[in-house]
C-alpha cells in the first residue's frame, strides 16, 4: 500500500549470523510498516530477533551478522544499498534515531555528557556553538533535566537520568523515527513510571513516530497504538492493542501464552503460568511453525508448513494455521 | 580536598620510598661485609705475588699487616654495622653520595654523582629513546589490530609477537651484531663514539650512527609486545555498548576510534607508557655489554661487584626515586585520565 | 792541475760523505708506529670478532682457552694469538696435627686427619694427573705445574729441576700414589693410640666406627674450572679408601673459612686455590717464601690461631735468601732449592697446574709479531716493537665497566697506576735505569748503562752480612729535617757500588732530562718518608710503609766530573749481577709504578698536598675520607697543578733540594714549558718515553698516543725487536723404554730426544741445530750424567751403559733430560724408567 502516511515499510527483511556454529536466522523476511505519528510496540522473548531488526534498520548489525536480502524504505527511500559514508552522514541520527536499552553504558565514561550532546550535534549540523548549546539545554529542559548536566560525568548520574540524557539525545535532531529498544527494563519501577509518562508526553508534543520495543506487555499496552509479535526471528501476529488484548479467539497461541503469562495485580496467583519449552535455536529452526514444539495447539500442518501472515481482521495479521 | 589528597599520597611516597633506602642499605651493609673481606684478601695475594721490593720479612709481614686495615678503613669495615647502615642511609636520603669508595668516572672524578650522571644520559639516549619509540609504534599498530581485529594483519602480527617476545635482547643484539656490523659492515660493533671521534655536528650525527643497532635491537623486540597489549585493552573498549551507541548517533569512525576509544584507554596505556619510560632508566645490564654501552645498569652491575656501596646506593637512589615519583604521579593523575575514579579528578 | 783535481775530489767526496753522515743522525728515533689508538669493549667475545674483522689491530686482554676454541674456524684463522702463563691452581693442606697420632679433637669429638700425614700429602702429586685436568679441564689451556716457577718462563729451570729430581711427572702415578698412602695409613693404624680405632672396613677406611672424611673446599663460583678440578680430585682420593665432603662453596666462604678460621677448629681440609700471574720474572726465591713459609702468613694458621702450620727450617732457608744473606750464587741457589725441596716434601700445598691466556691480534694489520712478556702478556714493549702496515696502531681494551681507568693517575701514591688498563697505556709513556727484559726478566739497561759495579761482603761472626767497599766520603745523602744535602764522610762502607752512564733526553715537552731529575728524586723519597716533627706536611704514612726499605738500601751517591754517577748501597746478590746493578742504579722516579715526570710537576704535586691548592680541594698520595688523590688526567686536578705551577712560577720557586744545582731561570723556563704542555694537551703527563699522551676523552672513552720522534730519543725503531730476539729451547719428545732388563745384550739403556728450537717472538720453531743435551739417572744415592750425541735435524741420542747400572736395585727410576745451549733459555723433562 502506497501511503504518503507511512514513514518507514521493510520489506522481507532477513538478517543472518555467520557464525563458527553456522548459520543464525536471526531475522527471517519480515515484513511491516509504521505510520506518521504512531508508535509501533514490538514484543517477543529475548533473542527472538528484536533488536537486531532495529539495528538492521540503521544498519548497524554487528559483525559476524549481515543484512541478506529485503528493502527498507525511510520516508520512501531504500536505505539498504547505501553507503556506509551515507548512513552516517544522511540516515543515522538525522532520520533515525535509538534510545538503547541498558544506557547504563551508552555513554563514553571519559567524556563529559555535554560534551557528547555537542559533538553529536555539531556532527550533524552546522550551528554555531551558543546555538547548539541553547538546543542541548532546551532539551534536557524537556526532558526534565538541568543545565549543569552537561558539566557532568555519565558515571555522576542515576540510571533515570542517563536516561533522560539519552532521550534527549536521540530527539534534538528532530529525527522521523525514533527506536526505544527496551529504554525502561534496567530501570526501577518508579523511574520506569516516569520515563514513560515522558515519552508520552514528547509523542504528543512532538508528534513523534516510535518504535518501542520491549518485552513487558504492560509497559507495551500503555506506550504503543500498534503491537508487531516476534518469535524466532518470524513475525507472529501485527496488530492493535484491541485487536491483540480484546479479542481473545483471534489470538496467535504464542500471544495468548504471553498474555496469560503477565502476572495480574488484582488477580491471586497461586502459580505463574509460563510458556513450556525454551526459545528454539535459531541456526536449525524447527520445520513448519517455529512455535509447533512448544504449542498447545499444534496440528500435523504445523510441524511442515510455515503459516504466512494472514489478515484475519482489520489492522490484523495473525500467522497460524489453526485460525486460518 | 584534592590538595589533602595530593599532599598525603606524596607523604606516604616519601615515606615509602625512606624505608626501601634503608633497607637497601642494611641489605648492602651485611651481605657485602662477608664478601669484602674476602676481596680483600685475595687482592693483597695478588699484589704481593706482584711486588719486587727489597723487604726484610719483617717489613713484608709488617706491610701486608698494614695494606689489610688500610683497606678495611677504605671500605669503612672498621666502623660498627648499624653506624654505617644509618649514615650510608642518611647520607644517601640527603643527596650527599659522597665518594665513591673505589670507582671512578671517566674523567677521575671519585664523586658519586659524578659518577652517575655520566652513565646517566648514555642509558637514557638509549633505552629512554627505544621506549618511546616502542610506545609509538605499539600505538600506531595496536591500533590498526584493534579495528581490524582477526584480520590477516592482526594475526600476522600477532604471531610476530610471540616468536619475538621470548627473544632475549642481548641475543638478538648479538646476531643483529653479527649480520649488520660483521657480515656487511654497514655499523659499528658497538660503543657511543668511533675512535677518534669527530668534531662538531659529525660527532652527534657518529653518536646517532651508532645508536642505530641497539635501539634498532631494542625496538625489534619491544614494540610487539606494547602494540599487543594496547591492541588487547582497545579491542576491549571497542565491545563496549557505548562504542557501538557512539557510531549509531553517526560519529565517524576516526573519532570513535581515536576520540572515544583512545580516551578510554588512556588509563591503562598512559600507567604502562609511564612507567616503562621510568624504568628504562634503570638499563639492561647483559645488552649495555654487548653493545659496550656503559650506562646505569652496567654500574649496577659493576659496583656489586666491586662492592662499592656508594655508588650502588647512588644508582639505587635515582632509579627507585624516578620509579616511586611516577607511580605517584600516576596516583594523582589518575583521577584526570578516568573521571569514573573517584579520588582525586575534578569535582 | 791533477793535484787541483784530486783536492776537489776529494773535497767533493768529503762533502757527500758528511752529507750522507749528516742524513745518518737524522735517523728516525722512537718507536715503528706514529699512533696508538684505545678503545674499549665491554664484551669479551665482540672484542675478539672486532680484532678478527679488523675493526681493532690488537684485543689487549688475555681471554681463556675455552673462549678461544669456541672461536669458529674462520675466526681464528685472522687472528694471530699469543700464548702467556697466566694464573694457576694449588691445592693448600690444612695439616693439623702434622705429627703422630694425627688426630685432633673438635669440642668433644676426635677426628683422624689423614692430611697430617706427611706421606700421604705428598702422595697426592702422584694420585692427581695433572696433565688429564690440563687436557680436559683446561681444554689443552695450560700446563702441569710443580712448583711455583711457572715452566717456560725464565730463571724458572732450576727450580723444575728440583721437582723432576723428585719424580715428578704430568702424569703423575696414581698405582704408586695408592700404595703410597695405603702404606702411610697402615703404618698409622698400627699406632699405639689409634690401634683398633682406625681401621679398613672393605674399601674405607673407617675411625672410630665412622668413615674417615675429609672436607675439600671446592670453588664452585668457577663451575668450568675449579669446580671440575675438585670434583676429579676428590673421586681420586675416594679410591684411596679416604672420603671426601664435597663443600661446594663460593669465594666468600672459601677463603673466610681457608684463610681467616682457625686450623684446630678442622672446618677444612683442602682448598682448590688459585692465583693470578706474576710479572715475568727471572728469581723467585720470594715466591717460594709465599706458597711454603709459615713466615709469610699464607699457610694454615696463624700464630694466634690454637694451632697454625710450622716449619722452623723452611722460614730459616727462605728468610736467609729473602735478605741477600749470602755470599756466592751457589749459596744462593742452595738455601733456595733446598727451601724448596723441604717445601715439597713437606706438601702443605701443592701446586696443580698453570693456565693460558691467549692474546689476540688481527694477523694481517702486521708485518711481523710483536714482543711480549713471557711471564705477563702483552706489554709496553708490545707496542714500542709493533709492527703494522699502516703504522697505526688500534688496541682494544676489555673492560665490564666500559671504562678505560680503574684507578687514580697518581705518580707518587701506592695506589696510583693500580690497574692494568692505567698501566697499559702508562708504561710506554716512561722510561726508567734498568728493567726486567720481557723475555729474560734479566735487567737490563734502558737509560742507566752500568759501567762498573762490585759487590764485596763478608759475614760477620754472627751470620749477617756485612759490607766492604767504603763509601767515598764526598757521597752525598739528604737530610730531610735539615733539608739540605750532606756529605757522607769517611770510614763508612757498603756492601755494592755502581758507576753509571746515564741516557739523558728531552721530556715529552722539550724540556732536557738533567741530574737535577735524579738529585730531586732521591731527596723527594727521603723527605716524605720521614716524619720530621709533628707536623711535618711532607710526610705520608702509607708512602714511608712502601719506601723506607728501599731508602734505607741507598748509602749515598757522587755525581763525577765527567758526568758519570757513582752511588753506594746494601744490597748483596750473587746470582746477579744486573739485578744488583738495577738495584743502585740511579732513578728519576718516587714510586712503585716508575713513572717519570719533570721534578717541577713532582714538586707542583707535593706542594699541593703540602701547601694546599687554589681550589681549596684537599690532595693527598694516598686515598681516604674528605681527601682526594693527585691525578694526571683528572680535569679538576690538573687545573689545579696548572694553577700550582703559575704560583711557583711567579714566586721565583726552586725546590730545597735543588738550591744549588737548578737556577732560578732553569726552573721558571721548565714551570713555563709545563704549563704549555698542560694548556695543549689538557692533561699533565710529560713523560720521556717512546709515546706521549697525545689526547685523552673521557666522554668518548678514547686515548691517543703519538710517537715521540724528538731527535735526543736515544732508540731507534729497530733497536729493541734486535735487543729481545732470543732462542728457547723445547724438547719435544723423548724416547725412553719403560722397562730396561739387565744383560740382555741390548748395549744399555738408549734414548732419544727431540729438540726444537723456538725464536721469540716470531714462535717460529725448527729443529735444534746445536747443543748439550744431559741425561740424568737419578738413584737414591747419587745422580748420574750422561751426554748425548747430536744425530742431526734436532734428534740427540745418549745411552746409559750396563756398567753404570748393574748394582742397581729393581725399581722405577727418574730420568731426567735437560737441553741447553749457548744464549737460549733452557729445558728439562722428567720420565722415568723400570730396571730389571
Amino acid at each position: 500500500m502506497i501511503d504518503n502516511n507511512i514513514i518507514l515499510r521493510v520489506k522481507n527483511l532477513k538478517i543472518q549470523f555467520f557464525t563458527t556454529k553456522g548459520v543464525v536466522y536471526a531475522v527471517d523476511d519480515i515484513s511491516f510498516w509504521l505510520k506518521k505519528g504512531e508508535t509501533l510496540g514490538l514484543v517477543g522473548e529475548s533473542g527472538c530477533g528484536k533488536t537486531t531488526t532495529v539495528l538492521g534498520l540503521v544498519k548497524m548489525v554487528p559483525t559476524p551478522g549481515k543484512i541478506i536480502s529485503g528493502s527498507i524504505e525511510v520516508d520512501g527511500e531504500n536505505i539498504i544499498p547505501l553507503s556506509e559514508n551515507e548512513m552516517r552522514n544522511k540516515v543515522r541520527w538525522t532520520k533515525i534515531s535509538m534510545v538503547f536499552q541498558g544506557a547504563m553504558n551508552c555513554l563514553t565514561p571519559v567524556y563529559t555528557v555535554g560534551f557528547q550532546m555537542m559533538e553529536t550535534l555539531q556532527k550533524h549540523k552546522e550551528i554555531p556553538y551558543a546555538e547548539a548549546k541553547k538546543r542541548i539545554i532546551n532539551y534536557l529542559k524537556l526532558v526534565g533535566l538541568s543545565e549543569d548536566i552537561i558539566r557532568r560525568y555519565p558515571h555522576e548520574l542515576s540510571g533515570g537520568m542517563k536516561q533522560r540524557v539519552v532521550i534527549a539525545t536521540a530527539l534534538f535532531l528532530e529525527p522521523k523515527i525514533v527506536i526505544c529498544d527496551e529504554p525502561t527494563t534496567a530501570l526501577d519501577v518508579v523511574v520506569q513510571a516516569q520515563i514513560i509518562n515522558l515519552l508520552k508526553e514528547l509523542k504528543k508534543k512532538l508528534g513523534l513516530s516510535v518504535i518501542f520495543i520491549t518485552h513487558d506487555l504492560a509497559t507495551e499496552a500503555e506506550v504503543a497504538d500498534r503491537l508487531i509479535v516476534m518469535y524466532a526471528g518470524k513475525i507472529a501476529e501485527i496488530g492493535t492493542n484491541e485487536n491483540i488484548y480484546g479479542n481473545k479467539k483471534l489470538s496467535h497461541p504464542y500471544t495468548k501464552k504471553l498474555i496469560q503469562a503477565t502476572p495480574r495485580l488484582h488477580k491471586k496467583v497461586d502459580e505463574l503460568s509460563f510458556i513450556p519449552g525454551t526459545p528454539p535455536d535459531l541456526v536449525n529452526p524447527p520445520t513448519g511453525c517455529r512455535f509447533h514444539p512448544r504449542c498447545s495447539e499444534a496440528i500435523e500442518r504445523c510441524k511442515k508448513e510455515e503459516p504466512p501472515l494472514i489478515e484475519v481482521e482489520k489492522e490484523h495479521w495473525i500467522a497460524c494455521w489453526r485460525i486460518n | 580536598m584534592y590538595w589533602r589528597y595530593c599532599l598525603k599520597r606524596i607523604i606516604y611516597g616519601l615515606i615509602t620510598f625512606i624505608i626501601l633506602i634503608f633497607i637497601f642499605s642494611t641489605l648492602f651493609n651485611t651481605t657485602m661485609e662477608k664478601t669484602l673481606k674476602s676481596q680483600i684478601e685475595e687482592e693483597i695475594r695478588a699484589e704481593t705475588l706482584k711486588m719486587d721490593t727489597k723487604m726484610t720479612p719483617e717489613e713484608m709481614t709488617h706491610f701486608i699487616a698494614e695494606r689489610r686495615t688500610f683497606k678495611q678503613h677504605l671500605y669503612h669495615l672498621d666502623k660498627p654495622i648499624w653506624n654505617r647502615i644509618v649514615w650510608r642511609a642518611i647520607n644517601v636520603l640527603s643527596l650527599n653520595f659522597g665518594k665513591a669508595t673505589i670507582m671512578k668516572s671517566s674523567a677521575g672524578e671519585t664523586d658519586v654523582w659524578e659518577i652517575i650522571s655520566e652513565c646517566l644520559p648514555r642509558t637514557i639516549l638509549l633505552f629512554t629513546t627505544a621506549i618511546c619509540i616502542n610506545i609509538i609504534l605499539g600505538l600506531l599498530l595496536g591500533l590498526k589490530k584493534a579495528q581490524k581485529a582477526g584480520g590477516f594483519m592482526d594475526k600476522l602480527t600477532s604471531i610476530g609477537t610471540m616468536v619475538v617476545y621470548g627473544m632475549p635482547s642481548w641475543w638478538l643484539g648479538m646476531l643483529v651484531i653479527m649480520f649488520f656490523a660483521y657480515q656487511l659492515r654497514l655499523f659499528p660493533s658497538g660503543s657511543l663514539h668511533s675512535i677518534p671521534p669527530p668534531t662538531g655536528l659529525a660527532y652527534y650525527i657518529d653518536l646517532l650512527y651508532h645508536m642505530a643497532l641497539p635501539v634498532l635491537t631494542l625496538v625489534v623486540i619491544g614494540f610487539w609486545g606494547s602494540s599487543y597489549l594496547i591492541r588487547n585493552i582497545v579491542l576491549g573498549i571497542l565491545q563496549e555498548d557505548y562504542i557501538m551507541a557512539t557510531r549509531t548517533r553517526g560519529i565517524p569512525e576516526r573519532k570513535v576510534l581515536y576520540g572515544h576509544a583512545m580516551r578510554t584507554a588512556a588509563p591503562p596505556i598512559v600507567t604502562m607508557a609511564l612507567l616503562s619510560l621510568l624504568a628504562s632508566v634503570g638499563g639492561n645490564i647483559i645488552f649495555e655489554g654487548i653493545f659496550s654501552w656503559p650506562g646505569l645498569g652496567n654500574l649496577y652491575w659493576i659496583s656489586i661487584e666491586q662492592n662499592d656501596i656508594p655508588v650502588l646506593m647512588g644508582n639505587l637512589f635515582i632509579t627507585t626515586a624516578l620509579y616511586m615519583a611516577g607511580l605517584v604521579i600516576l596516583d594523582l593523575i589518575y583521577g584526570f585520565l578516568d573521571p569514573r575514579i573517584k579520588v582525586g579528578g575534578r569535582r | 792541475m791533477s793535484k787541483k783535481w784530486m783536492v776537489l775530489c776529494l773535497l767533493g767526496l768529503l762533502i757527500i760523505l758528511s752529507i750522507q753522515l749528516g742524513a745518518s743522525t737524522q735517523e728516525i728515533k722512537g718507536p715503528i708506529v706514529d699512533k696508538v689508538y684505545f678503545n674499549v669493549r665491554m664484551q669479551e667475545e665482540i672484542g675478539l670478532k672486532d680484532t678478527a674483522e679488523g675493526l681493532t689491530d690488537i684485543f689487549w686482554w688475555g681471554v681463556s682457552g675455552p673462549t678461544i676454541m669456541g672461536l669458529d674456524q674462520a675466526t681464528r684463522d685472522k687472528l694471530d694469538i699469543y700464548a702467556v702463563p697466566s694464573g694457576s691452581w694449588s691445592i693448600n693442606f690444612n695439616p693439623i696435627p702434622n705429627a703422630a697420632p694425627y688426630l685432633v679433637k673438635v669440642e668433644e669429638k676426635e677426628y683422624f686427619n689423614p692430611f697430617a700425614i706427611r706421606e700421604v700429602r705428598f702422595a697426592m702429586n702422584f694420585l692427581i694427573n695433572r696433565k688429564y685436568i690440563v687436557d680436559e679441564i683446561l681444554g689443552g689451556a695450560g700446563g702441569p705445574l710443580f712448583t711455583i716457577a711457572t715452566p717456560g718462563q725464565p730463571g724458572t729451570y732450576k727450580y723444575n729441576l728440583v721437582a723432576n729430581k723428585m719424580g715428578f711427572t704430568p702424569e703423575g702415578d696414581e698405582k704408586r700414589a695408592l700404595e703410597d698412602i695405603a702404606n702411610a695409613m697402615n703404618e698409622a693404624a698400627n699406632l699405639p693410640e689409634l690401634k683398633g680405632r682406625l681401621v679398613k672396613q672393605g674399601e674405607w677406611w673407617t675411625f672410630d666406627g665412622e668413615p674417615v672424611t675429609v672436607k675439600f673446599l671446592i670453588r664452585v663460583d668457577d663451575p668450568q674450572g675449579r669446580m671440575r678440578e675438585g670434583e676429579y680430585i676428590s673421586n681420586q682420593i675416594e679410591k684411596a679408601g679416604i672420603k671426601v665432603e664435597r663443600l661446594l662453596w663460593d669465594r666468600v666462604k672459601c677463603i673466610e673459612t681457608s684463610y681467616y678460621s682457625d686450623p684446630a677448629d678442622y672446618q677444612w681440609n683442602m682448598y682448590t686455590e688459585g692465583w693470578g700471574a706474576g710479572a715475568t720474572r727471572a728469581f723467585w726465591e720470594h715466591i717460594v717464601a709465599q706458597m711454603h713459609a709459615p713466615w709469610y702468613g699464607y699457610m694454615a694458621g696463624t700464630p694466634d690461631n690454637k694451632w697454625y702450620y710450622q716449619n722452623e727450617e723452611i722460614d730459616r732457608l727462605t728468610q736467609k735468601a729473602y735478605t741477600g744473606n749470602f755470599l756466592t750464587e751457589d749459596e744462593y741457589w742452595g738455601t733456595i732449592l733446598e727451601a724448596l725441596e723441604l717445601a715439597l716434601m713437606d706438601a702443605c700445598r701443592i701446586q696443580v697446574v698453570y693456565q693460558i691466556d691467549y692474546y689476540a691480534t688481527h694477523k694481517d694489520s702486521f708485518n711481523k709479531r710483536m714482543c711480549y712478556g713471557l711471564g705477563d702478556g702483552l706489554n709496553q714493549w708490545s707496542l714500542i716493537t709493533a709492527d703494522t702496515k699502516n703504522k697505526e696502531v688500534r688496541v682494544t681494551e676489555f673492560s665490564a665497566k666500559g671504562a678505560l681507568f680503574m684507578s687514580a693517575w697518581d705518580p707518587i701514591g701506592t695506589e696510583g697506576f693500580d690497574d692494568v688498563y692505567s698501566l697499559a697505556i702508562a708504561d710506554p709513556l716512561s722510561e726508567r735505569g734498568m728493567f726486567e727484559s720481557p723475555v729474560s726478566a734479566i735487567f737490563t739497561s734502558l737509560r742507566a748503562v752500568p759501567l762498573e759495579v762490585k759487590t764485596q761482603v763478608h759475614q760477620d761472626d754472627s751470620g749477617e752480612v756485612v759490607g766492604d767497599i767504603p763509601i767515598s766520603p764526598e757521597a752525598i745523602k739528604y737530610d730531610s729535617a735539615k733539608k739540605e744535602w750532606y756529605k757522607v764522610g769517611p770510614g763508612k762502607t757498603a756492601m755494592s757500588t755502581g758507576t753509571y752512564q746515564y741516557l739523558y733526553s728531552n721530556f715529552h715537552n722539550g724540556r732536557p732530562m738533567t741530574i737535577a731529575n735524579i738529585l730531586y728524586a732521591d731527596a723527594f723519597v727521603t723527605e716524605w718518608i720521614n716524619k720530621d716533627g709533628e707536623d711535618d706536611k711532607y710526610y705520608d704514612a702509607s708512602y714511608e710503609e712502601y719506601h723506607r726499605p728501599d731508602v734505607e738500601i741507598a748509602q749515598g751517591m757522587v755525581l763525577n766530573q765527567d758526568g758519570t754517577i757513582t752511588t753506594y748501597f746494601n744490597y748483596n746478590f750473587p746470582p746477579s749481577k744486573e739485578r744488583v746493578a738495577a738495584t743502585g742504579s740511579p732513578a728519576m722516579y718516587v714510586s712503585g709504578r716508575y713513572i717519570i715526570l719533570p721534578w717541577e710537576i713532582f714538586e707542583a704535586l707535593a706542594e699541593l698536598v703540602a701547601s694546599g691548592s687554589e681550589s681549596g680541594r684537599v690532595y693527598s698520595f694516598t686515598p681516604g675520607e674528605g681527601v682526594e688523590q693527585v691525578d694526571l688526567l683528572r680535569p679538576s686536578c690538573v687545573k689545579d697543578i696548572r694553577a700550582k705551577l703559575v704560583e711557583l712560577n711567579n714566586n721565583n720557586h726552586v725546590p730545597v733540594s735543588l738550591k744549588d744545582f737548578v737556577s732560578v731561570e732553569e726552573a721558571k723556563a721548565g714551570y713555563t714549558a709545563a704549563i704549555k704542555w698542560i694548556d695543549e694537551k689538557g692533561h699533565a703527563f710529560i713523560g720521556n718515553g717512546a709515546f706521549y699522551l697525545e689526547k685523552y676523552d673521557p666522554t668518548t672513552n678514547y686515548v691517543e698516543l703519538t710517537a715521540f720522534r724528538d731527535p735526543t730519543y736515544p732508540f731507534t725503531p729497530d733497536y729493541w725487536p734486535k735487543v729481545f730476539a732470543t732462542t728457547t729451547l723445547r724438547i719435544d719428545s723423548v724416547d725412553i723404554p719403560s722397562v730396561y732388563v739387565r744383560a740382555s745384550e741390548e748395549g744399555g739403556i738408549s734414548i732419544k730426544v727431540q729438540v726444537s728450537e723456538v725464536l721469540y717472538p716470531d714462535g717460529i720453531a725448527k729443529a735444534a741445530e746445536s747443543g748439550e743435551v744431559t741425561v740424568l739417572l737419578v738413584t737414591d744415592e747419587q745422580e748420574l750424567p750422561f751426554q748425548a750425541n747430536f744425530s742431526g735435524a734436532g734428534m740427540f741420542e745418549a745411552n746409559i751403559p750396563e756398567e753404570a747400572i748393574e748394582n742397581l736395585a729393581e725399581d722405577s727410576y727418574t730420568v731426567l733430560i735437560s737441553a741447553s745451549k749457548e744464549g737460549a733459555v733452557p729445558a728439562s723433562v722428567a720420565s722415568s724408567t723400570v730396571i730389571y
